[in-house]
């Protein structure tokens, strides 16, 4: 502890060292919004013409600071889909120049002139960061016309799918559990709705979506690979709006409107999927009695008390529901609630303090006959969030903070009649994870900029419940039971990150990063897709946290006035303490569930390259990604490296939008990637008259490689100053490839004498049309 | 337009088309598999051997016809089985005795393999009963095996059904781990396609009492054969008690057995 606690110090000391010659300079700060709505403009950069290499961008509530010296300065404000600001002010005292940049209409964006720094790419220190403009996830075609940002990421290098249609994803080797998925700061535990195929983001509500997938900010932690930060939308402050669309599968719309004008709004956002609807007209009458369906409702209200203080409190809930009749139910979802308190301090001092509830939980109700069982499981969070920005000088920025969150599971819950009337619940396990940070970025000259940082994360796994201690062969040896709040075990882990890019002249730069990850929560899943059953574990007394260690390199250059950006990273990984299943393991009411799992070690490797043209008619990018992924267990291929089911060596895909005239936009897209690891069969042999597969070595062969071409075009029919209305048209997977969803190994049914290996393929040439409306 | 829309989601939620394809697989190591009973029960003391073969060659059952196949009962009593059918190997008049431990020896081109099991106390069914199948709105009969679970020890289960003549190839195992003790009413569905109940005919449910590793066999078995739909992640061989990396199991289990006729 002690050696933690010096290591801190020496950072507080660093930190104050840096805090140089600043009593001359005034500081100027405000917030960037849209002229046209009041939202807050997250990374808008600020310049200053004057000085070339002094800017500041915008956090994540559209605040800003900058310090300067007494003077007369241009400040050029720009955020993409904006006009530019430009404003002359004399610097004499700390000043406050808040703007409102007005949004630019759909025109042409032929003669587009680049803007000054629009070299973004290239200055900043971070990489291994993707952000999606809503503009982009909109305009790219996506299955059944449903805009989703979840599978708009999957198009960038490093990123990829858990299987076809599926908004599940893995980022540079990680599990799908090993992504922080957080809406407003909450975490989701489930982003996806029917078995996957759809994620629970309704973009109509989100305002910004930020993907971390090489080096995490020390604020961020919990998982490895990955950080997913969406934020949604506050609301118009200036007057009602709705916006709203219809599709073949879904229909959402949603509301906004000023609680007090230019104080304070609300958004209410809403979606469904009507599919249950048409069961009820179909003939066959098992088919009527069927329920499926599911609805998400995202609601945000926002008031600024003064210039100092604001607050925000949004919230989330959604459920899938599958049915028949009154005999079987099965519904899962998540719930979310986050309340935000903004305050300033002092032009310098930014302060971000959070309350957040999340949960997510399945319910199944089984009923025939007198007979009824209910079983259940739930993972629940009360988490508390206090994050400061410190502002030295234009050159050191300062973040720090502290985190608190109680973890309740309810990994197994059974309640029923007859046989089951005294069915025994799996315990509860209970758990608080705590966590301090904090983290620098120094621009040491101007070419050379650092951002380092480091979080310490203490785990405590916690009673009341009983304690079992397992030999080797997962067979319990012993059992206790521990008392309530009893400290069971603690993990304390410390979490270096660096971050530092080198400016090797305006158009490009080079940056490497480290950074090392723990996490304490862990995933069960034996399926290919992921299943809503699927339950969330902590770190134990037998569980130890998972832990990954990054090392990334990446080159980035500018071409044609920066129309086009280029960018190859490269990364290594070593995991530790990764989790599998025994065969035949049983992961759901097992009580003992701790004694089905084998732990061992992961690395990954790769090389993803990107090029983006970004203005002008045409715009889009073509991203490559190269990779290896492996993971090694004692018990599983004799101990030596296999390749991970995610384990793709290629992953292209080609992303290309085009302006074609005022009331057209066009856009297609175009993957690649190679099959995932399976196990396939090597033989066969006869067990009780029947045919069993056997198997031979984890992972050893490959699905089908994937690919598929999607078009989208979008028709503006309408667009003045107040109402804006469209359709969009989308063809998903246009030359009907048969992609293998599952290849599965059985009996002939022609031939019960032969066996065959059937290919099972899921979406072929998907049309969709979707109307959108807005009432701006 | 509702027409449209419903044949619509129709096609794009179910028209996930199924192909016959070609994958290339290697050729498997040739295994052995072993599948040895002892039961109270004379017609059931039979061990089948065979071996693994590849995976597009004809479902034959791949005989090893050149085994010597013993059985030790308590260390003490050896019985030697011999071949009455190609991989099948049977000794005249032998029976196996309730709460005895039984060793399998197999011997083949000078390979040992052996495994051991013990037969449980025998759990006898009291009653089968007759009722109407809700589940899923179908029209058949659900017969429910009713029978005393004992206290004092953990019990594994597995229950075996013949309609008519023909048996219920379905996997359908309990270990009292949620019923310690209590009185059972366990409701026993046609897991296949011809196990669809009529009236008139009957049903026979065999209770056999089983090792908690022969449990553990057909439970990782059950996962296995359900794991050939290739929905799960990582499928295996099942958990077998034999020695030597051979496929199969050993059990000695014993057997209760009831029949009822399905009356309207």
């Amino acid at each position: 502890m002690s050696k933690y606690l010096s290591t801190i110090s020496l950072f507080i000391v660093l930190i104050s060292n840096l805090n140089f010659c600043i009593a001359q300079n005034f500081t100027l700060n405000g917030t960037i919004t849209d002229a046209k709505t009041g939202e807050q403009l997250i990374g808008a950069i600020v310049t200053i013409k004057e000085l070339p290499n002094t800017g500041a961008a915008a956090n994540g509530y559209g605040y800003y600071t900058l310090i300067l010296a007494n003077g007369n300065y241009s400040v050029l404000v720009r955020y993409v889909g904006y006009e530019n600001f430009e404003q002359k002010i004399d610097l004499s005292k700390n000043s406050v120049l808040n703007v409102a940049l007005e949004p630019k209409g759909r025109e042409l964006k032929e003669v587009e002139i680049s803007a000054e720094k629009a070299n973004e790419n290239i200055t900043r220190t971070q990489m291994g960061v993707d952000k999606l403009t809503m503009k982009e996830i909109k305009q790219i075609p996506v299955l059944f016309g449903e805009q989703d940002l979840l599978k708009t990421l999957q198009l960038l290098p490093g990123v990829k799918s858990a299987g076809e249609g599926n908004a599940g994803f893995y980022v540079r080797g990680g599990g799908a559990d090993q992504n922080l998925v957080l809406l407003d700061e909450a975490p989701v535990y489930n982003a996806s709705h029917l078995l996957g195929f759809f994620s629970v983001f309704n973009s109509d509500a989100v305002k910004d979506v930020t993907l971390y997938k090489g080096s995490m900010p020390a604020e961020f932690g919990g998982r490895l690979s990955s950080v997913l930060d969406v934020k949604m939308n506050e609301g118009n402050q200036k007057k009602f709006g709705a916006k709203g669309g219809v599709g073949l599968i879904a229909s959402r719309l949603t509301l906004e409107a000023p609680v007090v004008k230019d104080k304070g709004s609300f958004m209410i956002a809403a979606r469904r999927t009507y599919a249950d609807v048409f069961l009820k007209l179909s003939a066959d009458s098992n088919r009527r009695k069927s329920t499926l369906y599911f609805y998400d409702l995202n609601t945000k209200f926002n008031y600024k008390i003064n210039e100092k203080n604001r607050i925000y409190a949004s919230g989330y809930f959604g459920r899938d529901v599958f049915g028949f009749g009154n005999q079987f139910s099965f519904d899962w979802g998540n719930t979310t609630a986050t309340v935000r308190w903004n305050h300033i301090f002092n032009s310098r001092l930014f302060s971000n303090t959070s309350f957040i509830y999340s949960n997510y939980n399945y319910r199944i109700s089984v009923k025939t006959g007198d007979l009824t069982v209910k079983i259940g499981s739930t993972i629940k969070d009360l988490n508390f969030k206090q994050d400061y920005q410190y502002f030295v000088n234009n050159k050191n920025r300062v973040k720090f903070g502290w985190n608190i969150i109680h973890h309740t599971f309810i990994p197994g819950k059974i309640a029923g009649s007859g046989i089951f009337a005294n069915a025994v619940s799996n315990e509860k396990r209970y758990a608080l994870e705590s966590s301090a940070y904090v983290s620098q970025e120094i621009n040491f000259t101007p070419l050379l900029t650092v951002n380092y940082g480091l979080r310490l994360t203490n785990f405590n796994y916690l009673g009341p419940g009983t304690i079992y201690t397992y030999n080797t062969n997962g067979e319990v040896i012993s059992s206790r039971y521990a008392s309530k709040n009893e400290v069971v075990k603690t993990y304390l882990n410390f979490e270096p990150r660096i971050n530092a890019s080198y400016l090797i002249d305006e158009k490009q730069s080079v940056k490497a990063a480290y950074s090392r990850t723990v996490q304490n929560l862990h995933l069960l899943s034996n399926t290919t897709s992921g299943n809503p059953t699927d339950i969330w574990v902590p770190s134990s007394n037998n569980v130890k946290p998972e832990l990954g260690d990054q090392f990334s390199v990446g080159y980035f250059r500018n071409l044609k006035d920066n129309k086009f950006e280029l960018s190859a990273e490269t990364y290594y990984k070593n995991l530790y303490n990764q989790i599998d299943y025994k065969n035949g393991a049983e992961l759901a009411f097992n009580q003992l569930v701790e004694g089905e799992l084998v732990y061992g070690t992961g690395r990954a490797y790769g090389i993803e390259l990107l090029g983006r043209k970004k203005l002008g008619k045409l715009t889009g990018w073509i991203g490559y990604t190269l990779s290896r992924t492996e993971r090694k267990f004692r018990e599983i291929n004799n101990g030596r490296y296999f390749p991970a089911k995610q384990d793709r060596t290629h992953d292209i895909s080609i992303v290309l939008m085009y302006e074609l005239s005022k009331k057209w936009s066009l856009s297609t897209n175009w993957v690649y990637y190679t099959g995932n690891a399976v196990t396939f069969p090597s033989g066969k042999y006869q067990i009780e008259g029947q045919t069993v597969n056997y198997y031979t070595e984890r992972n050893g062969y490959r699905m089908p490689a994937y690919h598929r071409l999607d078009f989208g075009a979008t028709y503006y029919r309408k667009n003045t100053a107040t109402y804006e209305s469209s359709w969009s048209f989308s063809i998903y997977n246009a030359y009907a490839r048969r992609n293998a969803y599952t290849i599965s190994f059985r009996q002939s049914d022609s031939n019960p004498n032969q066996n065959e290996a059937v290919k099972l393929s899921l979406f072929r040439l998907i049309p969709s049309i979707t109307y959108n409306f807005h009432f701006k | 337009m509702i027409k449209f829309l419903s044949l619509f989601i129709v096609i794009a939620f179910f028209c996930s088309c199924e192909t016959v394809i070609d994958v290339p697989l290697n050729d498997a190591d040739k295994r052995l598999v072993i599948e040895g009973t002892v039961t109270n029960d004379s017609n059931f003391c039979v061990v089948k051997i065979s071996k693994v073969s590849n995976f597009y060659t004809s479902n034959a059952f791949n005989a090893i016809a050149n085994a010597t196949v013993k059985i030790i009962e308590n260390g003490i009593t050896e019985y030697n089985l011999l071949q009455i059918a190609p991989g099948i190997y049977k000794a005249n008049g032998f029976i196996g005795t309730i709460g005895s431990n039984y060793q399998l020896n197999v011997s083949v081109d000078g390979k040992q393999y052996t495994a051991t099991s013990k037969m449980p106390d025998i759990v006898a069914i009291d009653s089968l009963t007759l009722k109407d199948d809700f589940f899923f709105g179908g029209l058949s009969k659900v017969v429910t095996c009713h029978f005393q679970d004992p206290i004092d020890f953990t019990n594994y289960y597995r229950y075996k059904s013949f309609f008519n003549d023909s048996i219920d190839e379905g996997i359908n195992l309990d270990k009292d781990q949620f019923f310690n003790g209590e009185y059972i009413d366990k409701d026993i569905f046609g897991y296949s396609d011809d196990f669809q109940n009529k009236y008139g005919d009957s049903v026979t449910v065999e209770l056999w009492s089983t090792d908690s590793k022969v449990y553990d066999y057909f439970f990782t078995l059950a996962s296995t054969l359900s794991a050939g739909s290739g929905q799960f992640a990582s499928p295996a061989n099942p958990n077998s008690n034999l020695s030597n990396g051979a496929m199969g199991f050993f059990s000695a289990h014993a057997i209760s057995r009831k029949g009822i006729k399905l009356i309207p």
